[in-house]
């Protein structure tokens, strides 16, 4: 996966460190797992964070260093508080030892010293020598120590990238087809930000119709823009989006696609159509096309979907299956767009609510009749 | 007993010419048990001669079927029950296309657009268990009950009018209820056609202080658990699958002022059948032609009563939401306090249905008997295109409610209607003389049911005793398939007037 993506970002890099620990003890094939929304949690306050970073606001608890010190393998994780002056000292004291290593030993005094005008200046100098592009006074400390340690993953994961690559195509080959992945096992998950990634992530969600965060509230009733471009509003490749999509999928496709296969293997054993053909995984990833099992595929594809279709109710019948399976999915897609323009009359109810809501209860007037 | 035939084990049909005038017959959907009741009723009735208490119900429909410009046929549901002029139960629908086709008051009830609504929790029975006698408590100290009761909601002179012409849309412009909340109601919870100006000074003096109160007689909120799910998709569409889950129904209606602007068009109406000759067998069946006067007055007013019903019903809803709040000392957002539907079970609609192959426009009376409208009709929400219309179906105290779904064949059949609760097998009379109030309560407690009335006494009128068996009416339905049965609810707690 490290081979499609180009150069990954800070934070993938971190998360590959993250799965480094038991590399020096030789194994390494569980430690490449990572849950994607822990990813994606991440990801999201790492962007936020960095939005607000160079303005100097505090990073408060919402920054992604406790992450990265535990990448980094940080002994002191626990009860880690970037806003601590003791803390964060010790934390650039311990990274400039062990990671950046920028002066020599004996260099390095300044940074430990006790004395705060001797360590202001020193830091200063530092962060000058590291080309880091926040100056020590206007910016907050948990910004600075969050851009140090970015800085010293970026370093780590220069030492050991051959290292990493070569775990991760490991990973990949020693995996279970694709089939069999659980959450736990799933190889490291690309950065969302990268560019292929996220030119997939908008593909797929293109095809499943689903909206990005945020941007549900503004949307007019869309027209479907099928294949003519990207949507104009929706797609954005969000941790969020993800989420939508990893939802859509497993509600909506997973099962469909089940039922699918299910049809498909009665029909094989059935009809014996493919005869007596391995049983391959195939037919879950087989797209709308057919093409691979011929017109038996086509027809049993259809059956299914007319199974599935046919728990919905259609109220009255053309005599015709075809033009009833249709009227459904018109009806369907009839339903959809009714309950978005329901829910966008009722954003604009509450909206209204926001200036003439006043609701008022009077307990003396209450009177129990006889 | 010879113009009666039996068309299926669940469905009869009074042939024209059992009551005079007849110009469509009249159809009863009951079982046998039912059935039983509704001719005991009928010979009780030939036995003592014409005097005294309303007509049975059997003539009651057929009478209906004798007004000008009815459509098909006149139609009784299982829970039918006789009431004023038209039977409790009962669906007609006119042609609006028929200058002749009219109106009729008692086709709607006194307490317009009476309905039922149905909030759901994401709470447990095991969440309640032990504060179930809180829990009733605080709804009570929410919400109002009782004959003369009075909202807590500070309502003036002029926000009456505004929600008379707005219905929900000023619960919502107040802020007392959630944009969801009119996606899940009938009619998006307000008829356009309201003109506050039809409505008596008098209806709207008795309608002010009422806001966001519970009244009395059949009325009651009650927490409810899910106690058993026929359609799990359907269920789950409506966000009650869960067994145990608990939901809260509300059962109200208009309150004074539906019932003053029933009376108000009933006194307006007998001038103008005399004027118009129009001719009816029973002088209950007070009505007038569509496109008179006295006819489209009522409709805009009635039109404002099912306003002030909705803001009633959405009232109580913010109130029980509150008192939810409060206790779990949550949102109701936390606690996903949303509606699953809002149903009314008296009123009349303009509504198109294919008749002998044309697509009509008619009038729709329904009395005693809720709207089920089947998947894919424009009508019903979004969210309930693939299910089918919620119907809410309540119970009585210390029984079960039910939800079903509208289907195809009530759209044929019943114009898009099934039935809208036990309906009574005895007079309220009858109840008070027969049954005692702390038997009553007794049993409830028995049951582990915590209950809050205004008024002891009146229990009685209201006990499970005195009402056809739920399950029997809904089954029914099931079975003739003009709805579907999709969850039951067993009540843990009551509040009643």
């Amino acid at each position: 996966m490290h081979g499609r993506c180009g150069v990954p970002s800070p934070l993938s890099k971190a998360l590959a460190l993250q799965s480094l620990p038991c590399s020096e003890a030789g194994s390494c094939c569980r430690t490449i797992s990572w849950p994607l929304a822990t990813l994606a949690y991440v990801h999201r306050v790492w962007t936020a964070s960095a939005e607000r970073a160079p303005a100097g606001a505090a990073a408060s608890d919402m920054t992604p260093i406790p992450f990265l010190l535990r990448a980094l393998k940080y002994p002191r994780v626990d009860g880690f508080s970037p806003e601590d002056p003791a803390h964060f000292q010790a934390a650039v004291v311990w990274l400039e030892n062990t990671k950046v290593r920028r002066y020599p030993i004996d260099g390095r005094a300044a940074l430990q010293s006790p004395d705060r005008a001797t360590l202001q200046a020193a830091l200063r100098r530092y962060l000058s020598d590291l080309e880091c592009p926040l100056a020590l006074d206007s910016a907050s400390q948990p910004a600075l120590l969050q851009w140090l340690l970015l800085y010293a993953v970026g370093l780590e994961y220069q030492d050991s990238s051959a290292q990493l690559t070569q775990l991760a195509q490991q990973a990949e080959a020693e995996a279970a087809p694709p089939e069999e992945w659980t959450e736990a096992q799933l190889p490291p998950f690309d950065d969302i930000t990268a560019e292929p990634v996220r030119a997939a992530l908008l593909d797929l969600q293109q095809v499943l119709h689903v909206e990005a965060a945020g941007a549900g509230t503004q949307q007019q009733p869309q027209q479907p823009q099928r294949a003519g471009g990207p949507a104009p509003g929706p797609a954005e490749a969000s941790p969020e989006a993800l989420h939508k999509a990893h939802a859509m999928l497993e509600t909506c496709v997973l099962p469909a696609l089940a039922e699918l296969a299910k049809q498909r293997r009665q029909q094989q054993a059935g009809g014996g159509v493919g005869g007596a053909a391995a049983p391959s995984p195939a037919p879950l990833a087989a797209g709308a096309g057919g093409d691979g099992g011929g017109g038996g595929a086509a027809a049993s594809q259809h059956a299914a979907v007319s199974a599935m279709l046919a728990q919905y109710p259609l109220g009255f019948s053309t005599g015709d299956a075809g033009a009833d399976l249709a009227s459904t999915i018109l009806r369907m897609l009839y339903i959809k767009d009714l309950r978005a323009l329901q829910t966008l009359v009722d954003s604009a109810i509450v909206q209204v609510q926001e200036y003439t809501a006043n609701p008022r209860t009077d307990a003396s007037l209450g009177k129990v009749g006889r | 007993m010879a113009y009666i035939e039996q068309l299926s084990p669940y469905h009869y049909r009074v042939k024209p010419g059992f009551v005079p005038g007849m110009a469509v017959p009249g159809v009863f959907y009951v079982n046998d048990r039912l059935k039983g009741l509704l001719f005991e009723e009928l010979q009780a009735f030939c036995a003592r001669g014409a005097h005294g208490g309303f007509l049975p119900a059997v003539k009651q429909i057929s009478n209906v079927a004798a007004l000008p410009g009815i459509v098909k046929k006149s139609i009784a549901l299982p829970d039918v029950h006789s009431g004023y002029g038209f039977a409790i139960g009962n669906v007609a629908a006119f042609d609006m296309a028929d200058p002749q086709a009219v109106v009729s008051p008692g086709g709607v009830g006194f307490d317009i657009n009476c309905g039922v609504r149905l909030i759901r929790t994401n709470l447990t029975e095991a969440d309640i268990t032990d504060v179930r006698e809180q829990l009733a408590q605080a709804l009570f100290d929410h919400i109002p009950v009782g004959v003369g009761s009075q909202g807590i909601i500070p309502t003036t002179a002029k926000d009456l009018e505004e929600a008379l012409e707005m219905g929900m849309d000023w619960s919502l412009r107040e802020g007392y209820s959630w944009a969801e909340d009119k996606e899940h109601c009938e009619e998006y919870g307000r008829m356009l056609n309201a003109d506050p100006s039809k409505v008596s000074a008098r209806a709207k003096k008795r309608g002010l202080p009422q806001m966001g109160t519970l009244g009395a007689g059949n009325h009651y909120a009650e927490i409810q658990v899910v106690d058993e799910v026929f359609d799990r998709v359907a269920a789950r569409k409506m966000g009650i699958d869960q067994v145990g889950q608990v939901c809260i129904m509300i059962h109200s209606g208009s309150r004074g002022l539906g019932h003053q602007v029933a009376t108000d068009a009933l006194v307006a109406m007998e001038k103008a059948m005399a004027r118009d000759g129009i001719l009816t067998n029973d002088r209950q069946l007070a009505c007038a032609r569509i496109n008179s006067q006295e006819g489209q007055d009522y409709l805009t007013a009635m039109a404002c009563a099912a306003n002030y019903a909705w803001v009633n019903r959405s009232s109580m809803t913010f109130l029980c939401r509150q008192a939810f709040a409060k206790l779990f000392n949550s949102t109701p957002d936390d606690l996903d306090m949303h509606v699953v539907y809002d149903v009314s079970h008296n009123i009349a609609k303009v509504e198109e249905h294919m008749v002998g192959g044309q697509l009509k426009t008619l009038l729709v009376h329904r009395k005693g008997s809720t709207r089920a409208f089947p998947p894919h009709h424009p009508l019903i929400p979004v969210d309930y295109q693939l299910t089918g219309q919620p119907v809410l179906i309540g119970g009585t105290m210390g029984t079960c409610s039910y939800v079903l779904t509208g289907t195809e064949k009530g759209m044929e059949e019943t114009f898009g209607s099934t039935c809208h609760g036990a309906g009574r097998a005895r007079s309220r009379n009858n109840s008070r003389n027969k049954l005692d109030y702390q038997q009553v309560l007794d049993v409830l407690k028995t049951k582990g049911i915590a209950i809050r009335v205004a008024s002891p006494k009146l229990v009685m009128e209201e006990a499970p005793e005195s009402y056809k068996d739920v399950s029997e009416v809904v089954d029914t339905c099931h079975a003739a398939g003009i709805s579907k049965k999709t969850v039951k609810l067993r009540p843990v707690a009551v509040v009643k007037g």
